[in-house]
């Protein structure tokens, strides 16, 4: 629910309150490692648009792997949930790359 | 229809003012941690010990977060610490703001340590930065050797890893082994202490983790 408060503080900073009836989709980066259950924040979301000139938004969720480069091959490997180790030469001495990601990308208005 | 970029992360407020936190307690020389686990690992037991281990040698403070009650500030309170409660009165998770009201009532220019208890969570907490120097995950042997595996943000983002109950490995269906395999394979750069709030077991190597840091 504090995920979801958040994003609408943030789309209240960059939309004028005359335009937020016109806001169709939210565009969110989940990254897999984030810890967001989507159908939770989705929920969350429309409780607290319900009823408010926002009610027509959708948050739109983008899901981001898990990717990591090696530091002994330089290897980069798209990860499974839970699984920290090179795919190449099986390392795990891994930087993540992506996956914590938690970001909105942008705002689409109706005209 | 029109669009705006906005490429903002959504914790941003909360990641600014955690960074105001761990400006401030730098400054002040304090070291702190941040204590998660499931509820019932132990976490408010393995304190109390670690305060009545510590307390005569370094200035210890405490923040308690719990969705409800100050029973836990009261444990820690009978040691003879500062203590703050936080209630999240339904939150799962403390948060920085939480935090900078918490450090305003506490005297960090006498401490050299904190120690934030976190509410009892292995999800939320991974996301909300408070302003700490490391995360320390507990896990007790009843809870499975697998939980790293289940809860992997948890233990790649923390630094050490308490196994705490030990002695209750000869009831338990738990193969320790096993579990700091799991946990490794999570995040190898974890430092792992065995623990027991019963017996004391470990106590003594984990208080020297804290005193090491501290005087780093």
């Amino acid at each position: 629910m504090s995920v979801a408060k958040n994003i609408l503080d943030i789309v209240h900073e960059h939309i004028r309150p005359e335009d937020e009836t016109k806001v169709s989709s939210i565009i969110l980066k989940v990254g897999e490692l984030s810890g967001i259950v989507n159908e939770s924040l989705e929920f969350c979301f429309s409780t607290l648009v319900h009823n408010t000139p926002l009610n027509k938004a959708k948050l739109i969720i983008q899901t981001i792997p898990i990717s990591a480069v090696c530091n002994s091959c330089n290897q980069i490997s798209q990860l499974e949930y839970g699984v920290f180790f090179c795919e190449k030469c099986h390392s795990s001495d891994i930087k993540l790359i992506s996956g914590n990601e938690l970001q909105i990308e942008q705002i689409e208005l109706e005209d | 229809m029109s669009v705006i970029t906005i490429e903002r992360k959504v914790l941003e407020k909360n990641d600014e003012i955690a960074n105001i936190n761990r400006t401030l307690l730098k400054e002040n020389r304090v070291f702190t941690f941040n204590l998660v686990s499931s509820p019932g690992s132990g976490k408010t037991s393995i304190l109390e010990h670690t305060v009545d281990h510590l307390k005569d040698k370094i200035k210890l403070g405490v923040i308690e977060g719990d969705v409800q009650t100050d029973l836990d500030a009261q444990r820690i309170a009978r040691h003879g610490v500062p203590v703050v409660q936080i209630v999240t009165r339904g939150g799962c998770h403390l948060d920085a703001p939480l935090i900078r009201d918490a450090i305003n009532k506490l005297d960090i220019r006498n401490l050299d340590v904190l120690v934030i208890e976190n509410v009892g969570n292995l999800v939320c907490p991974a996301n909300y930065d408070l302003g700490e120097e490391v995360k320390v995950v507990v896990i007790s042997t009843t809870e499975g050797d697998d939980k790293p595996l289940k809860y992997p943000a948890m233990f790649r983002n923390a630094s050490v890893l308490i196994i705490n109950k030990i002695d209750l490995l000869p009831y338990v269906n738990c193969n320790i082994q096993e579990l700091i395999k799991n946990a490794l394979q999570i995040n190898p750069k974890l430092e792992i202490f065995e623990t027991s709030c019963t017996s004391g077991a470990g106590i003594e190597s984990w208080c020297g983790w804290i005193i090491n840091r501290a005087s780093k």
